[in-house]
């Protein structure tokens, strides 16, 4: 698991299978109970990103009604609705990198008219922003600006890896380009494509939507067999 | 390059172009070569002579190369070459429709040659890309410094002794010894 | 007479009331990671400096570790808003060195493709600089026909944007049977859009108070700074390398080179639309003398032998073996060639050892150098208007960083 707690400790990571219980690809999904603690913990001091570090996973988990801690039918209810009003409505980054920045253009445009699934709003501003669209190739110089601007975004929020370049590096391995963004940022899902159609972002941003609503493949019992195997073997694929 | 390579560059054009004999009749010893291939003129001078070549290109009436387009270099590191680097110009003439190739030799110990932003200021960003990415020096320009790279980036990625530094790509027969990087931001 | 600090950094005098913004490099109106430092007095510019870099992706490195055939696929991604023009030039380049000519099917095509890509390429300039002095219904608008564009070219190679459909030696397939009655629709109906574009913004008051006389770039600062591309002719001087210096075939055309006379904003704008209306003029040309034949060159040394021969022949077999591993060989020498790619001028010097992949590649990018004006025109204006201005010299950062 080299890379995997090498980057767990530089970065605020999700808890991983088998550790927190409930791991999930990338980002777990913040419940409506996540929030309120992150409230009190903001008013105690506390770090926001403290949380999202692994050590802090179990407490995560336990504190979600419904899902690990005692079921209780109404806040099961108001965890629903305000995850499904987070996934109905995200606001992007207006952020964009290199090619698939255009093609994250034409999905906001006239044809594929994102604002189809709620997510037309493209903030200029990260601290109104939910989810990052890492729209392009990442250079060394660039990097650190990305880390920034995800960190000023306010939390729960969401980060998408669009095209090759942003989940891999696609055809530019070299020392200009990081080697996927995963590197910086924890990304929720990833879009392949160079560019992307915009059909697949739409994909890429429905599935992101049914992972905010916790009912998909993408939730922690089906991981993709890849990374399923990857994990089971104690071989550190982050991605 | 002796004058001998520069005869035998002569007589393979025995019909030189005039904006070579003018530049010939100017410059003569600093002309250390010219050529003439696929319809494109080269002329190689002395690192020295640059400014003022550039300077009698673009004011000349007959020549008028009032556009420089292009400055870059070429690091001749695997072909053996000494000097190591040329740094090469590419000046067109908007009213006289001609194009004409400068390259000027620069040594690997000390690469310095002077900057043409006196004469066109649009020489800046194609002279600090050449800075960053080779380390060629340019005297006298305003503001040399990195451009493409981070200010504390360390080497110049275009020299040939420069690896390209990609990353193994991760298969299932090299998973046990592929180097994984990580990078910690924050 | 030395002007290099009045055009670098025009005001050298530094008041007390300075304030230092940084604008972008993620600012929603510096389309994509450019970065501007700027020396406020107030809301106006007093100084502003453009840092770049911020997508650098090594391209020029990279293309001397693969061959002449994987190198077009780099090209495509330099200037996204352009791909054709990109692989175009590269071709070109490639095939002078390599002194082989394409057949006219692909030559006539490639003129058509490349100009329909200029047209995509203004479209999104027009859609961008719309948008960012406030008209987003421009904006939905130009993307609409870029869509057909890009459906175009989808129905051309299979991919909307990299297409790498134009490749040393010809195409890299045949037309397919829908294109010339695809392209025809676009051309029947794209005039009468363009005038709906206009009518809505070149007389509408607000666009001309945001561009009218804003960022004036005088004709021989525009030179001194190495400007070209439409942002060159706005200023009045008169340079097209497809006029000036004819390639790919561009001399058997008809077409007219729009130049526009006070360089400002406004200028810029009516000097894009004026080129698409001349590109629309070539595409049609083109379409109506498309031959048939051919669309990659019969040059063995250069284009894979034909899929029927390797089931009957060993050699073609090996040949094409070798021409996908190794790949062709390009005599030693140096070569330069510039074409008038939708920002200005685009060049590709190759300085080849005689091996299978360029020993340097240099892209002389006109955004990269064309960017330097900013500095020259932005002084002296306010915030707001800088904004206006970025987009009217329409630079795409993947080709100012490359």
């Amino acid at each position: 698991m080299g890379v995997e707690n090498n980057l767990r400790a530089h970065l605020p990571l999700p808890p991983r299978v088998g550790e927190g219980g409930k791991g999930v690809e990338g980002n777990p999904p913040p419940a409506a109970g996540d929030q309120a603690q992150e409230g009190r913990q903001h008013a105690q001091g506390g770090q926001i990103e403290a949380e999202r570090k692994p050590a802090a996973g179990d407490q995560a988990q336990e504190r979600r009604p419904g899902v690990g801690g005692s079921p209780n039918g109404l806040t099961m209810l108001l965890t629903k609705l305000a995850d499904w009003s987070r996934g109905s409505s995200l606001w992007p980054l207006g952020f964009g990198l290199a090619c698939c920045a255009i093609e994250m253009m034409a999905t906001g445009a006239s044809r594929y008219d994102l604002g189809r699934f709620g997510a037309e709003l493209f903030r200029p501003s990260p601290r109104q922003a939910d989810l990052m669209i890492v729209a392009g190739r990442v250079s060394q110089k660039m990097a650190p600006v990305v880390k920034h601007l995800y960190d000023q975004m306010s939390s729960p929020k969401w980060v998408i890896a669009m095209g090759d370049c942003a989940s891999c590096g696609g055809v530019f391995n070299n020392y200009a380009i990081v080697q996927g963004v995963d590197k910086i940022v924890p990304v929720d899902v990833y879009v392949p494509g160079c560019p992307p159609r915009p059909e697949a972002l739409l994909d890429g941003i429905i599935k992101l939507q049914k992972k905010i609503y916790g009912e998909t493949s993408l939730a922690p019992h089906s991981p993709a067999p890849l990374a399923r195997e990857a994990r089971e073997g104690g071989e550190g694929a982050t991605s | 390059m002796s004058e001998q390579q520069a005869a035998v560059a002569e007589a393979t054009n025995p019909i030189p172009t005039p904006v070579v004999a003018k530049v010939r009749e100017q410059f003569g010893e600093q002309v250390l070569e010219v050529r003439e291939r696929l319809g494109e003129t080269t002329i190689v001078v002395r690192s020295e002579a640059i400014v003022a070549l550039a300077r009698f290109l673009r004011d000349h009436p007959d020549l008028a190369f009032n556009h420089l387009s292009d400055v870059t270099a070429v690091d001749y590191l695997n072909l053996n070459r000494e000097p190591r680097f040329d740094v090469v110009y590419h000046f067109y003439s908007i009213p006289k429709r001609h194009r004409l190739r400068v390259r000027a030799p620069v040594p690997e110990d000390d690469p310095t040659i002077a900057t043409l932003t006196v004469l066109w200021p649009g020489a800046s960003f194609p002279e600090r890309e050449v800075y960053d990415l080779f380390g060629i020096q340019f005297a006298g320009h305003p503001d040399l410094t990195r451009i493409l790279m981070p200010d504390d980036w360390v080497g110049h990625p275009l020299r040939k002794d420069y690896p390209i530094y990609g990353e193994e790509i991760e298969f299932s027969h090299n998973r046990e010894t592929v180097e994984r990087k990580t990078l910690g931001y924050g | 007479m030395d002007r290099t600090h009045e055009l670098l950094d025009p005001i050298q005098q530094t008041g007390e009331e300075r304030m230092v913004l940084n604008l972008g490099p993620q600012h929603p109106a510096t389309h994509g990671v450019l970065r501007l430092v700027l020396e406020l007095e107030g809301e106006t510019v007093v100084n502003c400096k453009p840092v770049i870099g911020y997508l650098h992706t090594g391209f020029e490195k990279s293309f001397e570790v693969r061959n002449y055939l994987q190198n077009v696929t780099l090209t495509d991604r330099m200037d996204y808003l352009a791909p054709l023009s990109n692989n175009f030039g590269y071709s070109l380049t490639v095939e002078k060195a390599l002194q082989i000519e394409v057949p006219p099917r692909a030559a006539v095509a490639r003129i058509a493709l490349v100009e329909l890509t200029r047209i995509g390429s203004h479209l999104t300039y027009l859609a961008s600089q719309a948008m960012d002095t406030g008209a987003i219904s421009i904006f939905l608008y130009c993307f609409r026909e870029r869509e057909k564009l890009l459906d175009i070219f989808e129905l051309c190679s299979g991919q909307r944007m990299m297409t790498s459909y134009i490749r040393p030696g010809g195409l890299a397939l045949d037309l397919p049977p829908g294109f010339e009655k695809s392209v025809d629709s676009f051309l029947n109906e794209f005039p009468a859009r363009l005038a709906e574009y206009e009518a809505l913004l070149t007389e509408n008051g607000i666009w001309q108070e945001r561009t009218v006389g804003v960022g004036i770039l005088p004709a021989e600062d525009a030179i001194a700074l190495g400007v070209t591309g439409p942002n060159l002719r706005a200023s009045g001087i008169d340079w097209d390398i497809r006029k000036a210096t004819p390639y790919g075939g561009y001399e058997e055309y008809e077409f007219a080179v729009p130049v526009g006379t006070r360089g400002d904003v406004f200028s810029r704008y009516q000097q894009r639309l004026t080129e698409m209306r001349e590109s629309v003029k070539i595409v049609r040309q083109a379409l109506n003398r498309l031959p048939a034949g051919p669309h990659m060159t019969r040059d063995r040394k250069v284009a894979y032998p034909p899929r029927s021969e390797l089931a009957t022949s060993m050699e073609a077999l090996i040949h094409h073996f070798k021409l996908a591993t190794e790949g062709y060989r390009v005599p030693a020498g140096e070569v330069y060639q510039a074409i008038e790619s939708p920002r200005g001028e685009l060049g590709f010097y190759l300085v080849s050892d005689g091996s299978s992949r360029p020993y340097r590649l240099r892209v002389r990018a006109p955004s990269f150098v064309n960017i330097q004006a900013l500095a020259r025109v932005a002084a002296g204006h306010l915030v707001a208007d800088l904004i206006a201005l970025i987009g009217s010299l329409d630079p795409v950062m993947g080709e100012v960083d490359r």
